[in-house]
């Protein structure tokens, strides 16, 4: 039985800038950029994500020339619930008034695919 | 098994056997250590593949931590190779310094996770058998040739088919070397345990032949038996003549066929 910790502020970091693109994919390195972390915290996260069945990845289907097809990532339905009970989570956790300055929050607006 | 591989096999066991004709002590040796040595060769001695040449340290870095790290399974069943998957995105990276960080956090993500805990059951299991089973060989007799055969000559075969098998059956380097040494140790110490049990055993049955070759030796106590049956230089020797093995194997098991979808 898996054990259920509580996610670190990275993780909620990553699960929440995956939900702001609901509809597309992202890349490992737009999110390190994105959010300020390094690829050594991000992609242990991904990784973990993913064999949880949180993440749901895919391989670029049609490359640039040159170089090789990227690795993309984006929420599974399972991903997005509990991406909704950490939104939910923190909302409860942040007193009244200071909610926008509240948990760790991905970059609004910044492109992520 | 490649063409250039088995010539080097055969010259090396060809050179092993003509020296070994010529030295008096140790060309049991010679011969244990000719085929992993060929082998090694073989590696350190194979071209580049072209367009491998320009790879910065950055690169070097992923393609060798991907080496040793294989693929992961997610949720679905699906063999992700995250090697592949990082090396595609420094692809993306032209600033060198950006480059290099992106590299050294990937190998951080890459190497970070240990598979030890399946490596341990694996290497236990395996270190069970061989303990029953050398229990179970000694109780059917030592023979001419006490047990030392048997624990140099089988545990090498055991340790390269596991670790062969761990690194072909999750495409990883990282865990056929990892279950394959955990397993040589594992074993060295079911083997001392039976070693000492069966020093024992024998000493109250033949007191004076040794369980390791079978030869005629004065023993005066059961605790000079056991001692001699399960000394360190024994143990050392033994961990020696089994060492290359799990390499081996691994690096066999890696070389699967098929390759990932973006390979750098």
């Amino acid at each position: 039985m898996r054990r259920s910790r509580k996610p670190t502020p990275q993780t909620i970091a990553v699960v929440l800038a995956l939900a702001d693109n609901p509809a597309g994919w992202s890349h490992g390195y737009s999110l390190c950029r994105q959010l300020g972390l390094k690829a050594g915290t991000v992609y242990p996260i991904l990784m973990r994500l993913a064999e949880r069945g949180q993440v749901e990845t895919a391989w670029e289907t049609d490359p640039p020339s040159g170089r090789p097809a990227r690795h993309l990532y984006r929420l599974s339905g399972e991903g997005a619930r509990f991406a909704e009970a950490l939104r939910t989570a923190a909302a409860a956790e942040i007193p009244r008034g200071r909610r926008s300055r509240g948990v760790i929050r991905p970059a609004l607006g910044e492109a992520s695919s | 098994m490649t063409a250039r591989l088995a010539g080097w096999i055969v010259g090396a066991l060809a050179v092993a056997l003509v020296l070994a004709t010529f030295v008096p002590y140790g060309g049991g040796a010679l011969l244990v250590f000719a085929v992993p040595g060929a082998i090694v060769a073989s590696i350190l001695t194979r071209r580049r593949p072209a367009g491998h040449e320009n790879r910065d340290a950055a690169e070097r870095l992923l393609v060798a931590a991907g080496a040793v790290t294989g693929e992961r399974t997610s949720s679905d069943g699906e063999q992700v190779d995250w090697g592949a998957a990082l090396r595609a995105e420094l692809a993306t990276i032209t600033v060198p310094r950006e480059r290099r960080r992106f590299a050294v956090g990937a190998a951080v993500a890459l190497l970070g996770r240990p598979q030890s805990r399946r490596s341990s059951l694996v290497a236990a299991a395996v270190a069970v058998a061989f303990g029953a089973g050398l229990l179970a060989v000694s109780r059917a007799g030592l023979g001419d040739d006490g047990l030392g055969l048997v624990t140099l000559l089988l545990p090498p075969v055991v340790l390269y088919t596991i670790a062969y098998l761990c690194a072909r059956s999750t495409r990883s380097l990282r865990f056929g070397l990892e279950t394959g040494i955990v397993a040589a140790l594992t074993i060295l110490v079911a083997m001392a345990i039976v070693y000492g049990v069966e020093a024992a055993h024998w000493y109250q049955v033949a007191p004076d032949v040794s369980v390791l070759d079978g030869d005629y030796v004065d023993y005066d106590s059961t605790r000079a038996a056991v001692l001699d049956a399960a000394h360190p230089i024994i143990l050392l020797v033994h961990l020696v003549f089994w060492s290359p093995w799990p390499f081996l194997g691994a690096w066999a098991g890696r070389q699967r066929r098929g390759s990932p979808p973006a390979d750098a």
